[in-house]
């Protein structure tokens, strides 16, 4: 009886129903598309025990990518990728000079000189068990200081 | 009419059709000829998947064997190659006739089908730009993915399913493979099926007269479209003989060339992006995407479709003709008229 | 329907296009295959080698047979054998180990690497030593000896003072690490980047050394052999490098002197002049004691950007103890300029070729003998040193007392050295006479008075008007944080001045500052901004350049 007497809510139940199925293996799909980035490039890696930092400067690590900062009792972590085309830049007392096509950055990211446009990122930073690690991947505008 | 041999083709032909379908001033063929280049695409590069592997170390030695010690690899790629850029410029053509004819009209869903699979062509020759892993296409790569960044909300979502993660790498190229060799291919068959299918739904060509003189569709239209698409074969082989695919030096993550250019359809996107990356990477290009998905919903002038340059839309095709010439005006400039750096310089 | 309409036209587009299509057919059939090698040969050479667990796949034999020249017409079809290079075997290396080149291709273009950066580009003959190095240690080597005079040139010019070529802890981080340049570049790309570092990027730091070309080719051997994967180590080893880069031991030669004083064991002289010795790179070190105070010297030995900021000069890494011994090798060992030759011969023109001969020894290393600026150290100079020749106006518009007192007490912040314990008064007058006489052109009292300056407003003025002022007329050259480095710097030779340079600043007034704004510095490219800058946006802006030296606005 309440079958005949509701069309309607047959109706939505049924589009209710397919809606949910796809949405569901939609989310799920997108998902699995998404995942690539998390165990590849996003990830927590180690840079060096903390003693390596003995004084206040700018400690670069080519091979990860990023210049680690210790500016009074803080530590931040710097991307070394240039901003135009992703080069690996020098690390001088003036900043960073991008050996590609000479974009230069000062002492804190900032960008001082094109081609580049956009300042240098960050990389989040923790320092665990005395050593410091870094989240590869992905990047912030800000740095985030950890005091020691 | 001749009702032997019918075949599935015959599905998607009615049995007449107005002559003015054949005349050449009607469609000028793009459709066609659009048509021809995804056959060839889909058979040479079957051909090539067969000796093709994604992957970083082995991609650019697997592109060499093809090219130059494989019987008539050379020409598949060269085929291929051509064939896909054909493509591009051709359903650019051809969104430009029916949009100028205004044959859009009561057509919105096909309309939408064909905008769909203009932006899956334009997907399929970024994915398959890259598979060489050779300097140009890795840095075109890192360019165009660059470019996708500026865009805001979607820009780096996208960039990160296509990229497989934040940087052009080993999950890129199999990504960039799987969705040129598997995924597009799959949908574009569908699209184009119901974008042929819906042709006929909406009664034949858009035409501005209703009823006038009908001729048999077998054998005049089968020989009006075979003949397009011969034509298109023949100076797609001959391009493909004259100018051979280009390949450079293996891809160097360290070392860019200056300057590093995304594939020539979207140089245009990276010369507006160099002016400016707020109106440059995102307000025009959502202009034009909104002009283009909107233009059938609010186009409401009265002549029917089907007649070229309609005075009463002038407005409409003005605006278009202000993108596409834009557009070709800024490509041109990008790709020759830039130096190192991005500088202008006078290509001779 | 109407079967006299037909289209026949539609008949012969279709057969025509046939035609056309099977036309192209055939030349495709005629044309499109592989041409070139595969004419020649029976067949493709399809061999696989193993180097070391990795394997290396070539077609090069296809032409090459025996290793030896192509066996094609133009040599004959003879067959060439390899030359005998045992204790190696050509069997159990292949060819791309050593020679490089695309063994994949088969193609002569292609096969021998494509132009651009030649990574892969075929090494022949001589060349090949370029390689020795991927897989041996660094010790000489029958048959390699270019590679190895460019390591030892490598050392003793003190080319790792900036770069560094191995995974650990040897060499500056100044410029680019060059441990796996080999895997990047071919020979040509760095010999040219070796000999002339400035052609890209245009404003490069690193200095163009005074190399012949056999000794950058020999460098670019040596270079050559710095590859990511040495073919000695396994991929294990590979692997595990990744966790602890093995250090290559890097021998010192022993034609490395460390003879007699620091300051060549320590590679100053690599750059730097010191008595007899040159390095055409930096500025004379032979009176530097007697000029700058041992304080100075020592602090620019651990930062020379304290002292001069935007200075090329990397940090060298020293001991305490060495760092001692130079400053007192140099205060001790400091020199005055000889007196001149021959002088006193005549009697007659004995001032004028002192004066000449001061100039020459002491500012014709910076400003040039033709006085324009351009010396032999500029490009290597962080600021432009400043031109005398058709440079009158400056010299007009500049109070004579300035011009003394840049020569005896030198120019802070710049490589401008104090002069005042070398020359006496009569000596320093006799220089500036000369300069007025030989290259600026104008009687030395010659001077053009300037309109004062707008008063200065009572009321401290607006910083952030001052700010806006400055992004609208100073930033593009000066840039935004006023490094001198803004996104038109490099057309401009001076350069825009650094106002972020503290000790240049520290040493001027407020007006000279206001002075430069209001009325620009003739002989640069800096214009009056007089007409368009109210008084109180001119003092906004001389204070906020004040605000830049002293490190306050920078972030």
């Amino acid at each position: 009886m309440n079958k005949i007497n509701n069309p309607d809510r047959r109706a939505w139940l049924r589009r209710g129903l397919v809606g949910f199925v796809f949405a569901a293996a939609g989310g799920i799909l997108l998902d699995v598309w998404r995942a690539a980035g998390r165990f590849t490039s996003a990830r927590w890696s180690e840079v060096a025990p903390i003693d390596t930092f003995a004084t206040e400067g700018i400690y670069p690590f080519p091979s990860e990518k990023i210049a680690i900062l210790w500016e009074g009792d803080r530590l931040a972590a710097l991307s070394l990728e240039c901003t135009h085309l992703g080069c690996l830049l020098n690390t001088t007392d003036q900043g960073f000079f991008c050996p590609c096509h000479g974009s230069h950055f000062g002492p804190r990211g900032a960008v001082l000189s094109g081609p580049a446009r956009r300042d240098l990122p960050w990389h989040d930073l923790q320092v665990e068990r005395g050593r410091v690690w870094i989240h590869t991947g992905e990047k912030r505008e800000e740095p985030n200081w950890v005091s020691i | 009419m001749n009702l032997k041999g019918r075949n599935f083709l015959d599905h998607l032909h009615p049995a007449l059709v107005r002559s003015r379908t054949l005349s050449p001033m009607t469609t000028l063929g793009f459709g066609i000829a659009c048509l021809t280049c995804f056959v060839i695409l889909a058979a040479t590069g079957f051909s090539l998947f067969l000796y093709y592997i994604p992957d970083t170390s082995l991609a650019y030695e697997r592109i060499l064997h093809i090219t130059t010690t494989l019987h008539y690899g050379g020409l598949v790629r060269s085929l291929h190659f051509t064939a896909a850029n054909a493509l591009i410029i051709l359903s650019v053509l051809h969104l430009s006739r029916v949009f100028l004819t205004g044959a859009y009209k009561g057509r919105v869903l096909n309309w939408i089908y064909g905008l769909a699979l203009f932006f899956l062509i334009l997907l399929a020759a970024f994915t398959g730009y890259l598979l060489p892993w050779d300097q140009i296409s890795y840095w075109a790569a890192r360019v165009g993915a660059g470019l996708a960044e500026s865009f805001p909300l979607i820009g780096p979502e996208a960039q990160r399913m296509v990229l497989g993660g934040t940087e052009v790498g080993e999950e890129t190229l199999l990504r960039a493979f799987a969705i040129h060799a598997a995924g597009i291919p799959m949908l574009m068959v569908i699209l184009i099926s119901l974008h042929l299918w819906r042709i006929r739904r909406d009664g034949g060509l858009a035409a501005p007269e209703k009823d006038v003189d009908r001729i048999p569709a077998v054998p005049w239209l089968y020989r009006a479209e075979g003949g397009v698409a011969f034509l298109t074969f023949a100076i797609l082989i001959v391009v493909a003989l004259i100018f051979p695919a280009p390949l450079y030096e293996r891809a160097d993550p360290l070392h860019p060339p200056n300057p590093a250019k995304a594939p020539w359809y979207f140089v245009g996107l990276q010369e507006m992006l160099a002016h400016s990356v707020f109106l440059g990477g995102f307000v025009v290009p959502v202009f034009i995407l909104f002009f283009l998905f909107l233009a059938p919903l609010l186009d409401t002038s009265p002549s029917p479709g089907g007649k070229w340059l309609a005075s009463d839309r002038a407005g409409w095709n003005s605006t278009f003709l202000l993108i596409l010439i834009g557009q070709t005006v800024l490509i041109i400039i990008g790709q020759w008229f830039r130096g190192p750096n991005w500088s202008f310089r006078i290509p001779f | 329907m109407n079967d006299n309409e037909e289209p026949g036209w539609v008949n012969l587009f279709f057969y025509g296009a046939g035609l056309s299509a099977a036309l192209a057919l055939i030349a495709a059939l005629l044309f499109g295959g592989s041409a070139g090698p595969l004419a020649h040969g029976p067949g493709v050479a399809d061999i696989t080698i193993n180097l070391s667990g990795i394997p290396v796949r070539e077609h090069c034999t296809t032409c090459h047979i025996q290793g030896g020249l192509p066996n094609v017409e133009a040599h004959g079809g003879r067959v060439e054998f390899h030359p005998d290079i045992a204790p190696h075997s050509v069997q159990n290396l292949g060819c791309t180990g050593c020679h490089l080149g695309e063994g994949m291709a088969l193609d002569p273009e292609i096969s021998h690497g494509l132009p651009g950066l030649e990574a892969r580009r075929i090494l022949k003959g001589k060349e090949v030593q370029a390689r020795c190095y991927a897989c041996h240690e660094l010790n000489p080597l029958p048959g390699a000896e270019r590679a190895w005079q460019g390591y030892v040139l490598f050392r003793t010019r003190a080319c790792d003072t900036c770069h560094r070529i191995s995974g650990n802890g040897i060499g500056g981080r100044f410029g680019p690490d060059l441990g796996t340049i080999g895997s990047h570049l071919g020979l040509e790309p760095l010999k040219v980047a070796i000999r002339d570092p400035k052609r890209d990027p245009p404003n490069s730091i690193m200095p163009r050394f005074p190399l012949s070309r056999g000794q950058a080719r020999d460098i670019a051997f040596f270079l050559k052999s710095r590859v990511k994967d040495p073919l000695y180590a396994t991929p294990m080893q590979i692997m595990a490098g990744i966790q602890d880069p093995p250090v290559i031991s890097m021998p010192i030669p022993e034609d490395l002197p460390s003879k007699g004083h620091l300051l060549s064991s320590r590679k100053c002289l690599a750059c730097h002049k010191f008595g007899l010795e040159d390095g055409r790179i930096g500025t004379d070190l032979s009176a530097i004691g007697a000029m700058r105070e041992r304080e100075y010297i020592s602090v620019f030995l651990t930062d020379p950007s304290k002292k001069i900021p935007g200075a090329i000069m990397p940090r060298v890494k020293m001991t305490a103890g060495e760092e001692k011994e130079i400053v007192n090798f140099l205060a001790s060992r400091a020199t005055k300029p000889s007196p001149v030759s021959g002088a006193n011969a005549s009697g007659y023109d004995q001032e004028g070729k002192e004066a000449k001969h001061l100039y020459m020894t002491l500012c014709q290393r910076c400003h040039a003998a033709s006085g324009d600026g351009r010396g032999l150290i500029q490009p290597n100079l962080a600021n432009f040193p400043r031109p005398f020749a058709g440079n009158a106006e400056f010299f007009r518009v500049t109070p004579d007392q300035r011009i003394v007192s840049s020569i005896e007490k030198g120019i802070a912040g710049t490589s401008m050295p104090p002069y005042g314990n070398l020359l006496d008064k009569n000596r320093s007058k006799m220089l500036i006479d000369l300069l007025f006489e030989a290259f600026i052109g104008i009687p030395r009292t010659e001077k053009t008075t300037m309109p004062p300056l707008p008063v200065a407003a009572e009321a401290p003025s607006d910083s952030k008007r001052a700010e806006t002022r400055y992004m609208e007329y100073c930033s593009r050259c000066h840039g935004r944080y006023g490094t001198g480095k803004g996104p038109e710097y490099l057309d401009f030779q001076p350069r825009p001045r650094n106002l972020t340079n503290e000790p240049y600043f520290a040493a001027i007034n407020d007006e000279r500052i206001a002075r430069a704004i209001a009325d620009g510095i003739p002989g640069t490219a800096m214009p009056a901004f007089r007409e368009e800058l109210s008084a109180e946006d001119l003092w906004g802006l001389a204070a906020l350049v004040r605000r830049f030296s002293a490190g306050e606005v920078y972030e």
